[in-house]
C-alpha cells in the first residue's frame, strides 16, 4: 500500500486562555489515503475544526505532527485546500477572478488562469456569472465558487469545514452530489467535517466518530453503503442502522460531557 | 415608524420644498423688517452679491475657492500618501500600532488653530505653511481610520488567501488593501471635510486670498453679506468635492454599488 | 399613525413651556443699566486694547472719578476695533474708543446702534511701514510682501504711502493680511519684505538691525491736509444706553472728560497709573510716547466735532475707503450718528435733555 496522503499523529492541543488552559485534541490520530473521503462527526466543541486548522497548517499542535504525502506540515499548506463554511470568497473579486485566484499567485498568465477558472465554473454550472461579485449570488452559488477555488488551486487534499452547513436542504443534497462528482473524477482526498450524520453517512469512505472535548477518535466505520448513494439508499434499512448506531456514539460523548459539566458545578 | 424608502424624485422635490421654505421665510423675515439686514442680510442680497464677486475680469470669489481648494488638496493628500501606508502598516503589526498610538494621542485632539503659532514660526507665511495646518489636522485621523479599517479586515479572508498559496506580501496587496478599502475611504471622506475647517482656520493668518480670508476680511470691513457668500461658497465647494468623491468611490469599489446584496 | 398622538401631545406639551421660559427670560433679561431710576449707580462696560488713546478711562478707573459720578466700570480687553464696534452693537458694551475706519465702515453699512461723540486726541507718528534691510527705498518694494492687519488704519497709511511713490498697492506689491500679534515676529522672520504696525508693535519693528523706516503716518496726504492720523481714535457710545437715560450719558462723558483733562496736566503720573495693569512696557518708553499725544478736552472738542474739525478729515477717509479701495458699499452721512449733546458743553446750541419715558 502507498504512503498514506494524510498521517496525523497523537495530535494533541491545549489552547492557553485568561479561563485557564482548555484542551482540545488529545492524542489524536487518523490516515486517510488517496482518493479516500473521510468524514468527521461528533459533538459541537469535540475538536473537529481544530484538527482541519492543523492540517491547513493555520494552527500549530501542542504535540504531534501531521504529514502530508510523508513530508510534516509546518506553516500555512497551500497543498491542503480549504472549504469555509461562510465561503470566504474575496468580495471585490468576480466570480472569475476569485477562482482564478490561487493560479495567479503562482504566476499563471492572464489568459491561462481565466480558461482554467472557466473550465471549473463550467464544471458546477455557473455559466453566465463570471463577472458577477460574490455579494449577488445565493448561498448555494457562492459554496460552488469556493469549491471551484479551492480546486482551480489543485491541491492534493480538501478540507471542507462544514461547507453545506448554512445552505437549505435541497441545496445541499444538490452540493452533496456535485462535491461527490468533482471527487471521483480527480481522486482528491477529502476531509469533510459535518454536524448531519446524514451527509456523513452519504459521502463518507470512512466515518469517524470523535469523542467530547478534548477529541480523541471514538470510532471509526468503512462506510460500506453501495454507491451511489441515492435517496433509495437512504432509506434502507443499513442505512438506518448506521446512522442510529453513529448517533447513539455521539450521544454517548454528549451526555457525557454534559453530566462531566454538571459535576463540576 | 414610517419607513418609506423614497424614490429619487421624491427625494428632489422634499429637499427643494424644505429650501425652498427655509431661503423664503429668511427673505420675508428681512423684507418686513423683522431682522436687521446689517445683521443677515436677506439671500437675494448675498446671492447678487455672490454673482458679483464670482463674475467680472477679477472673478475674486473664484480665485478665492482657487486658492482653499488648493490648499485643501495638497494637504490632503499629502497626510492620505503619507497616513494611508503607515496606518496599514500599524493596522498589521501590533508592536509597531503600540509604539505609535502614545504619540498619535497627543497630536490626534489637537485643533488646526493650535498649530498656527508653531507653523508661522518654523514656516512662516507662504503656502506651505497653509498645507501644513491642513496637514497636522489631518494627518492623524487619516493614520486612525486606515489602521482601523486594516484591522477590521475579515481574518478568514487572510485565512483562505494564504491557504491559496498567498505570501505575505501577496496577502496584503490581493486582501488586506482591497478588504481596508471601503473603510479607508469613508474615513478620508470624513477627513476631507476636517481638511476644510482646517483651511478656513489657517487663511485667518497670513493670507490674502482664500474664501477664510474673504470671510476673516469682510469681518473687519463690517460686511456681513461677503461673510455669507464665503460661507455659502465653502459649503457648496465642499458639496462638489463631495460628489466627486462618491464618483470616486464608485470607481474603486465596483463591487458595492447599489442593489448588490454586500 | 395611533400612536403619534401620544407623542404629538407630548411635544406641544413641550413647546408650549419651552416658549414660556424664553419669554421670561428674555423679559428678565433687561438690561441693568436700562432700569432707570432703580439704582444710583451705573454698570458700564468699556472695551479697548493696550493703545494709549484709553489712558483716560483707565485713569478715571484707578482715579475713582466714574466711581464718583455714579459708575461701575468694567473694562474689557478686545484687540481690533470692528469687534470692539460689534460689542458695542450687540449691547455687551456701551463706551468704547476704536479706529474711526471701523467706525465708517459700520455706518456705510448701515449700523446705527452707537453714536459718535468724539475724538479725544491727536497722535500721529506711532506708525509707519518699516522695510527689512536692503530696501532702503520705495522702488525697492516693487514685487515684494508687506504684511499687516487689514482694515486698520496702517491700512489706509500703507495704500497713501505706496501712491504718493509711485506704486499702485492692488498691482504692484503683494499685501498679506496679519493678526496685531503677529506683525513684529513675522517681520523679524523675514516672512515679509516690510510691515506696519502701529505702537508698541511698532518699537519691535525699528528694532530689527538694518530696518528702515520708509515712511510715517505723519508723511501721508490726510496729515498734511488734516494734521492727525489716517485712521484717528474716535469714541463711540451705546446708542440704546444714551436714549434711555441722556442725563445720565453726559454725566458719564463728564466723568470722561474729567479723567481726560487731568492726564493733560498730570501726564507722568497717568503714566504710573496705567504701566503694568492696562499697558505691558516699560516706564520711561509710555512717558516718552505720551509726549507726542495731543489730548483734546472738552473746549476743543467744541471745534473737533464740527466741519472745521475732524468731519472734513472723515469726508477724505470715506473718499478713499469708497472710491480707491471699494472697501465699502457707500458714503455714509456720518453726521446722522454725531451726538455733541452729551458732551460736557454741547456742541450745537444747549437743549433741555429729557428722559424717554
Amino acid at each position: 500500500m502507498s504512503v498514506p496522503v494524510i498521517q496525523a499523529r497523537n495530535l494533541n492541543m491545549t489552547f492557553f486562555t485568561r479561563k485557564g488552559s482548555l484542551g482540545a485534541l488529545e492524542d489524536f490520530s487518523l490516515e486517510a489515503q488517496r482518493g479516500e473521503v473521510v468524514c468527521i462527526v461528533g459533538a459541537s466543541g469535540c475538536g473537529k475544526s481544530t484538527f482541519l486548522n492543523i492540517v491547513a497548517g493555520f494552527l500549530e499542535p501542542t504535540s504531534g505532527q501531521v504529514l502530508l504525502e510523508g513530508d510534516e506540515i509546518q506553516g500555512v499548506e497551500p497543498r491542503c485546500g480549504m472549504i469555509f463554511q461562510d465561503y470566504s470568497l474575496f468580495p471585490w473579486m468576480t466570480v472569475l477572478e476569485n477562482i482564478a485566484f490561487g493560479p495567479r499567485l503562482k504566476g499563471a498568465s492572464r489568459k491561462e488562469r481565466h480558461q482554467k477558472a472557466q473550465r471549473y465554473i463550467e464544471m458546477v454550472g455557473l455559466e453566465g456569472f463570471e463577472q458577477a461579485y460574490p455579494g449577488e449570488l445565493s448561498g448555494g452559488m457562492q459554496q460552488r465558487v469556493a469549491l471551484c477555488r479551492a480546486l482551480a488551486n489543485e491541491p492534493d487534499v480538501l478540507l471542507c469545514d462544514e461547507p453545506f452547513a448554512a445552505l437549505d436542504a435541497m441545496t445541499r443534497q444538490i452540493m452533496q452530489q456535485e462535491l461527490l462528482h468533482v471527487v471521483s473524477e480527480s481522486q482528491k482526498t477529502v476531509l469533510f467535517i459535518t454536524h448531519s450524520i446524514d451527509e456523513a453517512l452519504i459521502l463518507s469512505d470512512r466515518l469517524v466518530v470523535m469523542s467530547a472535548r478534548p477529541g480523541r477518535v471514538k470510532a471509526i466505520y468503512n462506510n460500506d453503503l453501495p454507491q451511489p448513494r441515492t435517496l433509495d439508499v437512504q432509506i434502507t434499512d443499513h442505512f438506518m442502522k448506521l446512522k442510529r448506531e453513529v448517533w447513539d456514539l455521539v450521544q454517548e460523548e454528549v451526555m457525557g460531557s454534559m453530566t462531566a459539566l454538571q459535576r463540576v458545578k | 415608524m414610517d419607513e418609506k424608502q423614497l424614490n429619487l424624485w421624491q427625494t428632489v422635490i422634499m429637499g427643494a420644498l424644505g429650501l425652498l421654505v427655509f431661503v423664503g421665510g429668511w427673505e420675508l423675515l428681512v423684507r418686513c423688517d423683522f431682522i436687521d439686514p446689517y445683521f443677515l442680510p436677506a439671500p437675494s442680497s448675498v446671492l447678487n452679491r455672490m454673482l458679483t464677486m464670482a463674475s467680472g475680469p477679477e472673478a475674486i470669489l473664484l480665485e478665492d475657492i482657487k486658492m482653499s481648494a488648493s490648499r485643501v488638496l495638497t494637504g490632503f493628500l499629502t497626510s492620505t500618501l503619507i497616513g494611508v501606508p503607515f496606518g496599514l502598516i500599524m493596522g498589521m503589526n501590533s508592536h509597531i500600532r503600540a509604539a505609535l498610538n502614545p504619540i498619535i494621542s497627543i497630536i490626534r485632539p489637537l485643533p488646526a488653530l493650535s498649530w498656527i503659532p508653531l507653523s508661522m514660526l518654523w514656516l512662516g507665511i507662504d503656502e506651505q505653511q497653509k498645507y501644513a495646518i491642513v496637514f497636522m489636522g489631518s494627518f492623524t485621523s487619516v493614520l486612525v481610520y486606515t489602521t482601523d479599517a486594516t484591522m477590521r479586515v475579515d481574518q478568514a479572508l487572510i485565512l483562505a488567501a494564504r491557504n491559496l498559496g498567498a505570501s505575505h506580501l501577496q496577502t496584503i496587496r490581493y486582501v488586506v488593501l482591497p478588504g481596508a478599502l471601503p473603510n479607508i475611504l469613508s474615513g478620508l471622506k470624513v477627513v476631507l471635510a476636517i481638511a476644510w475647517t482646517c483651511v478656513i482656520s489657517a487663511e485667518m493668518v497670513g493670507a490674502n486670498s482664500g474664501l477664510g480670508f474673504r470671510i476673516w476680511t469682510a469681518k473687519e470691513w463690517s460686511d456681513t453679506g461677503q461673510v455669507l457668500v464665503g460661507m455659502l461658497s465653502i459649503s457648496l465647494t465642499v458639496l462638489l468635492l463631495d460628489i466627486l468623491f462618491r464618483g470616486l468611490e464608485r470607481l474603486l469599489l465596483p463591487w458595492q454599488r447599489e442593489g448588490r446584496r454586500t | 399613525m395611533k400612536d403619534y398622538g401620544k407623542a404629538n401631545s407630548a411635544i406641544n406639551h413641550l413647546l408650549k413651556i419651552l416658549v414660556t421660559v424664553m419669554i421670561l427670560l428674555l423679559a428678565g433679561c433687561s438690561d441693568e443699566s436700562q432700569q432707570v431710576g432703580r439704582s444710583s449707580v451705573s454698570k458700564v462696560v468699556a472695551v479697548g486694547s493696550q493703545w494709549y488713546g484709553h489712558i483716560p478711562v483707565w485713569v478715571g478707573m484707578e482715579r475713582g472719578i466714574f466711581d464718583r459720578y455714579g459708575f461701575k466700570m468694567e473694562w474689557r480687553f478686545i484687540g481690533k476695533s470692528m469687534d470692539r464696534m460689534n460689542a458695542i452693537s450687540s449691547g455687551e458694551a456701551q463706551f468704547a474708543s476704536l479706529g474711526e475706519i471701523a467706525m465708517l465702515s459700520a455706518m456705510s453699512h448701515g449700523n446705527d446702534r452707537f453714536y459718535w461723540v468724539g475724538n479725544q486726541d491727536i497722535a500721529p507718528g506711532f506708525e509707519g511701514l518699516v522695510a527689512r534691510p536692503g530696501i532702503t527705498d520705495f522702488s525697492a518694494l516693487r514685487g515684494k510682501r508687506i504684511g499687516f492687519p487689514f482694515g486698520s488704519s496702517v491700512e489706509l497709511t500703507c495704500r497713501m504711502l505706496l501712491q504718493q511713490n509711485g506704486l499702485d498697492p492692488n498691482k504692484d506689491v503683494q499685501l498679506v493680511n496679519l493678526e496685531v500679534g503677529d506683525v513684529p515676529a513675522v517681520f523679524r522672520a523675514g516672512n515679509v519684505d516690510a510691515a506696519l504696525i502701529w505702537e508698541p508693535g511698532f518699537s519691535q519693528l525699528i528694532a530689527v538691525k538694518g530696518a528702515t523706516v520708509l515712511g510715517m503716518d505723519t508723511d501721508t496726504q490726510v496729515y498734511r491736509r488734516f494734521g492727525t492720523m489716517t485712521g484717528p481714535d474716535v469714541l463711540v457710545i451705546s446708542r440704546s444706553w444714551v436714549d434711555v437715560d441722556p442725563v445720565r450719558a453726559r454725566r458719564f462723558m463728564e466723568a470722561y472728560f474729567e479723567a481726560l483733562e487731568w492726564v493733560k496736566t498730570n501726564p507722568d503720573e497717568a503714566a504710573s497709573l496705567v504701566q503694568g495693569s492696562y499697558i505691558q512696557q516699560e516706564l520711561e518708553l509710555i512717558r516718552q510716547n505720551m509726549k507726542k499725544f495731543v489730548w483734546q478736552g472738552v473746549a476743543e472738542h467744541q471745534r473737533v466735532m464740527s466741519e472745521r474739525g475732524i468731519f472734513a478729515q472723515a469726508e477724505a477717509v470715506l473718499d478713499i475707503l469708497h472710491d480707491q479701495m471699494k472697501a465699502i458699499p457707500k458714503k455714509p452721512d456720518f453726521r446722522r450718528w454725531v451726538n455733541t449733546e452729551i458732551l460736557p458743553v454741547p456742541v450745537s446750541s444747549a437743549k433741555k435733555l429729557t428722559v424717554k419715558q
